[in-house]
């Protein structure tokens, strides 16, 4: 695999380990293994969100209804923690939930042909407002005293977390690279119509991603919720933002076909660091966001000169229009 | 000229929901139902209303805006900070807003434009920029407040006694964006290239031009709704218009699904967002 | 026999394609298909391929009837299509490209890099091509992306292959190697369907050619027994009708002139051409010869690198088309759909969205004044519509080509371009739009028209220029130009003496 193919990714990498170096240079404390705990526990969820949103990325598509997801699942966990169930049960269960919320997304972006950000819009806001609605805001309390870190110390629940993370992160980059299921979702986004000729319909696959998002958020949402002896009703917000602009900043296109979960993971340190970086160098923390969306625009922008000369996309899909509800909402027209 | 004034059976049966809605949550609630709760109610509804009414031009041309709320906090710390910390005249201090708002709104205008990046993800960056700027500069804690009462006036005050003073802005304002979109060669040619960039194009529109003064709006709308919300809250903190963008960017799109008749339709979007802002004080 | 297509007959909003074509191909031959722009050779082979479905008739391979025919379908009997418009992964390597095509395995496999390499390698060897396998399609080069088309096709052991104007863009040296691929194929068994429209390759490459004309097949020939000359014959030989009513119009000054325009980008070199007030120029030549790309660039869509324009004498500097429009220039463009007019909105607003200035008012818009406009030219066209408020896409292609006229003539142009003003359109608006075209220029319009239909130009134009390869190669008056001059000109001669 010629290096060259990577551009965006060692961009990432190379940005990441410039504020590593600097940070050893100015703050050596930050590389204490309690503060890489915390960062780890912190950015656990982010991450397996971010891999299922580089799939869906990657078909072209987008979710942003995965922060509502989310806090659907996370309720979950909690009442079925509640509801008796042995713990080792509530993981599979939320699982299960979570896919059952993706696929809802799946079937609708795929059957309705809408474009996928009004359908997950619609989505966010339904799933966050039901949510709200059943539980009035109360949190969900009185769990059992098994339901935080699994039953487990506190460390050893932390360790599985991290271990489970990144055996997903692991399988999930290999079946992405080496199954033919994996090979079809960049196919799809690249160009739907030669995926069709090769016999790949975008729809299924479409909606298979979506369900495996949400089972990978329903995942993220339990590992998260066990972290703690209560479970919020509010959780996820902003979750979606953080994960779109991972796998950004990790350089897959928005536009689908191009993208790897090794530059996802560049995205969610690199956005993840942040706010400890800048607490550990003595700089006001606050600052934390304005940085991550410069990375943004910067990763935005370095993309539009590293992006290979499209030599035949004559009529080259305007990305101005990617996101196009109008087109299918305005059947009248008046003056 | 009639087309202006029919209300179609859409706008009726929304107008009925907000009616039902009333009527429940009096009945279920404990104060609820009075006039001056009512009001009180707009008021947060004209600042969600202002920027759903400044996104709209952007959807219509296929892009979207998903930095207002954030804007919408950079220009209340600015306008706070300066009027407090910077001893100027709080007149000053507005036109500073006002213009953070244009200079927000240019930065999504060129980078959509110019570089022809996608407007999601730069929107998304600058979400976290101006928020970031916002709670950077006040370290996330910092409260603006001890403003003017002529100038709170325009978010607290009353005209006649009974009507909230920004409802008026909210009219102004939805009078001004229907008259752009339905009345204008400019507002024509934005449907233009919603539905077509290239057909745009090639009719001799400036597309560019016009995507980019699109998202002039949009910034500097945010910023005139910072500018009531401090007046409202009588302060500025770096969270204001928190979670604004989603609102604003549900009532635009869900509003377009149902009606399509001109000023009707802006007039829609404000009633989505007055019932956003029902759930807001109900259920917050 | 390999493949036989009976009676094949297709046809897009009322125009005829294709009628009652027939034509077969034997396992182990070059056969080509030539033909004028617009005689039903994309179509055939769309149908062959599976891409489009034909209204009537039927195909055959190896004798057994294919029913439902489809894109999938096709691929599965050994069917490839190669079109000028690449159809591979841009964002994916050379080898998984040619996975895509070659391997039929179920999802859940694992993918075996290592044997996709190795086979991707074999198969750009048997091409001749020196193409890395690691590299990215998007990257590659024309020609390049053509071999690994074919690669792919002999991977997939296709049976026929169709290439649609293969040479268009390659070098002598690339055209040679391609030619060596072909004959490989051909001696095993192939079957190969050849589009061209470089009539002096047919000797080097076919074995035989069929001549479609107007969508109806002329003949099949043997290469041996025929000749470029006699093609030509054949593929334009018809009356010349002469409903055309063109009449005699005093030509008056030099409205639009083009001196050395040049552009590196699309191939333009310089062109001279200029087009008087009250004159109808008819542009011939072949696709790709550069036509629309001079359009564009008096149109300000695109910049000319050398050379300048000029309009009613005084050297202009058009960047956009709203300068073009200031100048009094109008361009209908030829991708009526996409560019010539919008498909969602109604017929009012298409009509002015050229000339929304005129449309001011003090209440911002003058909605009376425009659905008056709207209306005028509806009933000087006779545009069939059932309102002014009716959108676009329900109105046929003839009666949309009329809207994008009328947006055009609103803005009061004195310079206008047509870019294949009736292709596509029934015979009956055809003769509508003629007309109109003759009237403007009566009244005192430069036009510039851009056909490749020959009897329309032969019969509406004052002036012919011929393009070929970016540049003008020849202008003929009306008086002494004959279909076969024209079209010789077009695939390359020098201007010459009538034939």
């Amino acid at each position: 695999m010629s290096l060259k193919r990577y551009k965006r990714e060692a961009s990432a990498l190379g940005a990441y380990l410039i504020l590593l170096l600097v940070m050893a240079l100015i703050a050596p404390a930050f590389f204490n293994p309690g503060n890489l705990r915390d960062l780890a526990m912190n950015n656990a969820a982010v991450m397996l969100i971010a891999i299922g949103m580089t799939l869906v990325i990657l078909t072209g598509e987008i979710d942003i209804s995965v922060g509502s997801q989310f806090a659907v699942c996370t309720v979950a966990a909690g009442w079925f923690a509640k509801a008796g169930m042995p713990v080792l049960l509530v993981l599979p269960l939320v699982i299960v939930t979570g896919s059952l919320l993706g696929g809802v997304g799946g079937a609708l972006v795929g059957r309705l042909r809408m474009p996928s950000i009004v359908v997950t819009l619609a989505l966010m806001v339904a799933w966050r407002d039901g949510l709200r609605w059943i539980t009035e805001g109360a949190w969900v309390q009185n769990l059992p005293a098994d339901f935080q870190w699994f039953g487990f110390e506190q460390s050893d629940g932390q360790f599985l977390i991290i271990a489970v993370t990144l055996i997903v992160l692991l399988v999930s980059a290999w079946a992405l690279q080496n199954l033919n299921a994996g090979r079809a979702i960049y196919a799809v986004g690249s160009d739907a119509e030669a995926a069709r000729l090769a016999g790949i319909e975008k729809r299924s696959v479409v909606f298979a991603v979506f369900v495996l998002m949400g089972a990978l958020v329903g995942l993220a949402a339990a590992l998260n919720a066990a972290r703690f002896s209560i479970v919020p009703s509010n959780g996820g917000m902003g979750l979606e933002l953080k994960a779109i602009a991972a796998v950004v900043v990790g350089g897959t296109a928005i536009t689908g076909g191009r993208g790897t979960l090794l530059g996802t993971v560049i995205g969610v340190a690199l956005l993840g660091t942040i706010g400890t970086a800048l607490t550990f160098a003595g700089i006001n923390p606050f600052w934390e966001k304005s940085i991550q969306g410069a990375i943004i625009l910067v990763a935005l922008m370095s993309e539009v000169a590293l992006r290979p000369f499209d030599r035949w996309r004559k009529n080259h899909v305007n990305p101005a229009n990617h996101v196009n509800p109008v087109k299918l909402f305005f059947t009248g027209f008046t003056g | 000229m009639r087309r202006i004034y029919k209300i179609r059976r859409h706008e009726w049966v929304l107008l009925l929901v907000l009616v039902l809605e009333c009527a429940i949550f009096s009945v279920a609630g404990t104060n609820f139902l009075t006039t001056a709760n009512a009001f009180e109610i707009t008021r947060l509804g004209v600042e969600i209303g202002l920027i759903a009414l400044a996104l709209t031009p952007v959807i219509i041309t296929g892009g979207i805006d998903l930095s207002v709320g954030s804007m919408m906090g950079l220009a209340a710390v600015v306008l706070g900070g300066l009027w407090r910390d910077g001893q100027m005249s709080i007149a000053i201090a507005v036109c500073a807003a006002l213009l953070l708002g244009l200079a927000g709104g240019s930065l999504n205008g060129l980078l959509v434009t110019r570089l022809g990046l996608p407007p999601l993800i730069v929107t998304l960056g600058t979400f976290s920029l101006f928020r970031g700027i916002a709670e950077g500069l006040t370290r996330g804690i910092e409260n603006y407040s001890g403003f003017p009462s002529q100038f709170l006036f325009l978010g607290q005050g009353y005209a006649g006694g009974v009507i909230p003073a920004q409802l008026f802005i909210l009219v102004v304002a939805i009078g001004a964006f229907a008259w752009l979109l339905h009345r204008t060669a400019f507002g024509r040619s934005l449907y233009a290239i919603g539905y077509s960039s290239e057909g745009a194009r090639f009719a001799g529109i400036p597309v560019g031009r016009h995507v980019f003064i699109v998202y002039l709006l949009s910034g500097l709308a945010a910023s005139v709704s910072a500018i009531i919300y401090v007046a409202h809250l009588g302060q500025a903190k770096s969270d204001a218009g928190s979670g604004f963008e989603l609102m604003a960017l549900t009532a635009v799109v869900l509003a377009e699904r149902q009606s399509s008749a001109g000023v009707a339709q802006s007039l829609e979007r404000s009633w989505v967002c007055l019932r956003w802002s029902f759930f807001r004080m109900v259920c917050g | 026999m390999l493949l036989r297509a009976i009676d094949i007959s297709k046809s897009y909003d009322g125009v005829d394609a294709l009628e009652s074509a027939t034509f077969e191909l034997r396992a182990g031959e070059v056969h080509a298909l030539v033909g004028e722009n617009g005689a039903g050779k994309t179509t055939l082979i769309k149908i062959i391929s599976g891409a489009v479905v034909a209204d009537g008739g039927s195909l055959e391979l190896d004798g057994v009837l294919i029913s439902e025919n489809s894109p999938g379908r096709a691929k599965s009997l050994g069917i490839t299509a190669i079109y000028q418009e690449p159809a591979l992964f841009a964002e994916l390597t050379v080898a998984e490209n040619i996975a895509f095509g070659v391997d039929n395995q179920s999802l859940w496999r694992r993918v075996d890099w290592t044997k996709r390499r190795h086979r991707a390698s074999e198969l750009l060897a048997e091409v001749g091509a020196r193409i890395d396998v690691d590299a990215e399609a998007g990257e590659l080069t024309m020609p390049q992306q053509q071999l690994v088309e074919i690669a792919r096709a002999i991977g997939a052991k296709s049976r026929i292959l169709i290439m649609d104007e293969p040479t268009a863009s390659l070098s002598r040296e690339e055209t040679e190697n391609l030619y060596r691929v072909i004959n490989k194929l051909r001696e095993q068994g192939v079957g190969i369907i050849y589009i061209t429209h470089r009539l002096e390759e047919l000797s080097v490459i076919a074995d035989r050619v069929t001549v479609l004309r107007d969508g109806q097949v002329v003949g099949t020939y043997e290469m041996a027994q025929t000749n470029r000359q006699e093609l030509i014959r054949l593929m334009v030989g018809r009356e010349l009708s002469t409903i055309f009513p063109k009449r005699k119009v005093e030509r008056g000054e030099v409205a639009l002139e083009l001196r050395g325009v040049s552009n590196r980008a699309t191939g333009l070199t310089n062109v001279d051409l200029s087009v008087h007030r009250g004159e109808i120029v008819g542009l011939a030549g072949l696709v790709g010869a550069g036509r629309t790309e001079l359009a564009r660039i008096i149109f300000g869509l695109d910049h000319a690198d050398g050379g300048e324009i000029r309009l009613h004498g005084k050297a202009v500097r058009i960047n956009t088309p709203a300068d073009a429009i200031n100048c009094g220039i109008a361009y209908v463009p030829e991708d009526r759909r996409r560019q010539g007019v919008i498909l969602q909105m109604p017929v009012s607003a298409n009509i002015t969205l050229a000339s929304l200035r005129q449309l001011k008012s003090l209440g911002g818009f003058d909605f009376q004044l425009e659905k008056q406009i709207a209306g005028d030219y509806v009933q000087r066209f006779a545009i069939k519509t059932p309102s002014v408020f009716s959108p676009v896409s329900t109105l046929s292609g003839g009666n949309q080509q009329k809207v994008a006229l009328s947006r055009w003539l609103a803005t009061k142009p004195s310079v206008l371009i047509l870019d294949e003003p009736t292709q596509g359109i029934d015979v009956g608006a055809k003769a509508e739009i003629h007309s109109l075209i003759g009237d403007l220029a009566s009244e005192g319009m430069a036009i510039l028209m851009i056909s490749s239909d020959l009897p329309e130009i032969l019969g509406m134009s004052d002036r012919i220029a011929v393009m070929h390869a970016g540049t003008i190669v020849g202008t003929v008056d009306r008086a002494d130009a004959t279909q076969q001059q024209i079209i010789a000109l077009a695939l390359g001669g020098r201007s010459q003496a009538a034939a």
